[in-house]
């Protein structure tokens, strides 16, 4: 008996022990930290939401971001934030004048209250249409809790009003500066914070402009425009997950958010009609997330992107679109039935060195029994030739082969990451993909910050690199520039590179030539590929390159160039 | 002495190692039909299973397919690439055609990407992350819908995906049980 009693006590003792080691790789999962109190005054780090399957590196439990967190509001009482409202629609005129104004709001997103920002208390920020070759005044007005400036992404205008540190020092707490907007070119563009981005704009300042076409017949007729925004965000039990306040956290891959948002809501729902078309103008303002946008039960049609149409209409299974980046697709409903939008991915197990098929649902269509009034399949199932866009590409044409004027490689380099970060990547390192669709690692990445991290852009010719490069062009260049992204660092990872103020198009990926092009103002680039980009130095004024992811920016990914008259 | 027989054995040899047509001028380094991404490269190993390979080797060197996005991805989230494949050093086969193929890890999807042709090249699509390159010797020229090689392995490469890492069970892991994630 005595000896079953200690057989028994023995696997107890195992068992417990087995038990307390498993648990010890996630105790602090879903540590307490501080509750998501609106009235408290200073904001405590929580560490991130973590799959379960994953475990955590032995020896990372203990660990916090070496930077003060941040969360917006607090020490503010949660009744006099006001509830944000969902944003308006600006019909503007060649000569009129908005007013705009950053504010910390209130939003509801399934039952629970976080404290953001938001432009004019709404989200996302108004939408401002207005015809093309037309200008307008933004008088605006700055009631966060950051200095901040207004960039308004996309616009070839006066580089005085671009926003960045070229431009204007940012506009202090409660101080105002009024912004002239030429809108040069029609499609879609989007404005948000160049200061802090990482904070302010993943709290919610975005919102888009939408420049009008005076040729009615320059997009084919649909039944329905619809304006969409991509973003995620990062949400535990008890609310969002702090910022690094001086210093960006997630500074290797981006901050990814857990929580899908399309215009701002987790609930995003369409009504349509059988065989309605919907032209959709999509737009990722997320910190750091490539979505892969999956209409189900439609047939889809690009048609452009994010400074003209494409020169050729396609179709398409899929929209994959990089922050920053905008794309113009019509969309085709035919049969009645419920349908997902969905953001569908080859997700990485580092653990298990697995892809595996991922899908989160962005929002749904209802399509009606209901025949639409007017159709415009027929038009939906022409493919247009955008002859106004070859003629203006082939005016390029004969610099497609010139020399590379300028190059760049992008590269990181770290120091002082907590020993377990350094030996994992070192060990994960064999396969990195293209690029990184979510955060596999978000523990490590969360621990990275903008004083360990330094995202590089490299010049070759000169060794300089990020802000130390300034290059001079005139008006009229039209500069080839190389942009290798270096696999062999500590960390490689995409980019989506934008260039201020100027248009440019992609000549060609790894050797591979584009053979429909569209004016980009952001275009991605992959892990181990070298782009080719062909910028028309169309604009004068002092501008910015860089990535946009905003935890790569602010680790240092920009540098400076200047167009002369 | 060496014996006459010998002698004249070794002379015939010599002969024929002359005669045999190389496809590669046997210093230069290969190269890939166009610039790609390196790091993304598969090196195509020899089986040695077929006459006149026991000295090739090839590449096949990945690209985004054409497309809108920049980066060209399925609806399901996979890459889809360009494959350029190109064997070095290899003798054309006394009868029969070197076939390209890609298959998954595990074998259980096929797809046939084409016959190479007189230089040893052959293009193809691919629309899986993780994947294996097969080269086979078939008899005939195999109908596109064809699921499945009947000939035997020539050369065979594994995208760089597969150097991904299993950490399951090992290293700083070693407390977790490897068959927690499906490892026995």
């Amino acid at each position: 008996m005595l000896k079953l009693f200690s057989k028994i006590f023995l696997l107890f003792l195992i068992i417990s022990g087995l038990f307390n080691s498993l648990q010890a790789q996630h105790e602090h999962h879903n540590m307490g930290g501080q509750p998501m109190d609106m009235d408290a005054k200073k904001a405590v780090w929580r560490m991130p939401p973590m799959n379960m399957e994953m475990p955590m590196m032995p020896g990372m439990h203990n660990e916090l971001p070496p930077i003060e967190p941040f969360l917006a509001g607090m020490g503010m009482k949660k009744e006099d934030i006001p509830y944000a409202k969902p944003r308006e629609i600006l019909e503007l005129a060649d000569g009129d004048t908005v007013a705009l104004q950053a504010s910390i709001i209130r939003r509801n997103l399934d039952g629970k209250d976080y404290v953001m920002y938001g432009y004019n208390g709404q989200y996302p920020g108004p939408l401002l249409k207005a015809p093309q070759n037309s200008t307008i005044v933004v008088e605006f007005n700055n009631q966060i809790e950051f200095p901040t400036t207004v960039h308004w992404h996309g616009l070839r205008h006066d580089y005085r009003f671009d926003g960045t540190m070229f431009a204007q020092d940012p506009i202090q707490i409660g101080d105002s500066f009024t912004y002239e907007l030429f809108f040069r070119d029609a499609g879609v563009y989007w404005y948000h914070p160049h200061v802090l981005e990482f904070i302010q704009q993943d709290l919610g300042l975005y919102g888009n402009m939408l420049v009008e076409p005076p040729e009615e017949d320059y997009y084919s007729p649909v039944n329905r425009e619809e304006m969409v925004i991509l973003d995620d965000i990062l949400i535990d039990e008890q609310g969002l997950i702090p910022w690094g306040k001086s210093s960006p956290t997630h500074a290797l891959m981006g901050r990814f958010g857990n929580v899908m948002l399309v215009n701002g809501e987790t609930d995003y729902k369409l009504n349509v009609d059988r065989n309605e078309v919907l032209r959709f103008y999509i737009t990722n303002v997320a910190n750091t997330r490539t979505f892969n946008m999956v209409f189900e039960g439609a047939k889809v049609k690009v048609v452009g992107s994010d400074i003209s149409k494409f020169e050729e209409e396609v179709y398409t299974e899929n929209v994959p679109i990089a922050v920053a980046e905008r794309y113009i697709v019509e969309v085709l409903y035919e049969k009645p039935g419920t349908y997902p939008i969905l953001n569908s991915i080859q997700a990485i197990n580092h653990f298990r060195g697995e892809f595996y098929p991922h899908q989160d649902t962005l929002g749904m269509v209802t399509v009606s029994e209901n025949k639409v009034q007017e159709s415009y399949i027929e038009d939906f199932n022409t493919l247009r030739v955008n002859e106004k866009v070859k003629t203006d590409i082939a005016k390029f044409e004969a610099y497609f082969n010139k020399p590379v004027d300028k190059e760049l490689e992008l590269t990181v380099a770290v120091q002082n990451l907590p020993i377990p970060i350094m030996q994992s990547m070192e060990l994960d390192t064999a396969y990195v993909p293209h690029l990184e669709w979510n955060d596999t690692m978000p523990m490590m990445n969360w621990l990275s910050t903008g004083k360990q991290v330094e995202w590089i852009l490299h010049d070759p010719s000169t060794g300089k690199r990020n802000m130390d490069i300034y290059w001079d062009f005139k008006k009229g260049d039209i500069v080839k520039l190389r942009i290798f992204n270096n696999p062999d660092t500590f960390h490689p990872m995409n980019h989506p590179f934008h260039i201020h103020g100027q248009r440019h198009l992609v000549l060609n990926i790894d050797g591979v030539e584009s053979t429909n092009m569209v004016w980009k103002d952001t275009s991605i680039i992959p892990v181990g590929s070298t782009v080719d980009l062909l910028i028309e130095m169309s604009n004068p004024g002092k501008w910015m390159m860089h990535c946009h992811i905003g935890e790569h920016l602010d680790a240092g990914m920009m540098l400076g160039f200047e167009v002369s008259e | 002495m060496i014996k006459k027989r010998n002698f004249i054995i070794v002379i015939i040899l010599v002969c024929m190692a002359f005669s045999t047509k190389l496809k590669a001028a046997s210093d230069s380094p290969i190269r890939c039909m166009d610039t790609g991404s390196e790091y993304y490269t598969l090196d195509l190993v020899t089986t040695k299973n077929i006459p006149g390979t026991g000295q090739a080797k090839g590449k096949a060197v990945m690209k985004f397919a054409p497309n809108p996005f920049g980066i060209s991805v399925t609806k399901n989230g996979s890459f889809r690439h360009r494959l350029d494949i190109q064997i070095d050093k290899a003798n054309t086969p006394k009868s029969g055609v070197f076939v390209a193929w890609v298959t998954t890890p595990s074998l259980d999807e096929i797809s046939l990407i084409g016959p190479l042709d007189n230089d040893f090249k052959v293009s193809g699509t691919v629309d899986w992350n993780k994947y294996i390159v097969v080269i086979t010797l078939e008899e005939e020229i195999p109908a596109i819908s064809t699921d499945n090689w009947s000939g035997p392995i020539a050369f065979r490469g594994l995208s760089r995906s597969g150097l991904m890492h299993t950490m399951a069970g090992h290293g700083p892991f070693a407390e977790e049980p490897c068959a927690k994630y499906g490892y026995y």
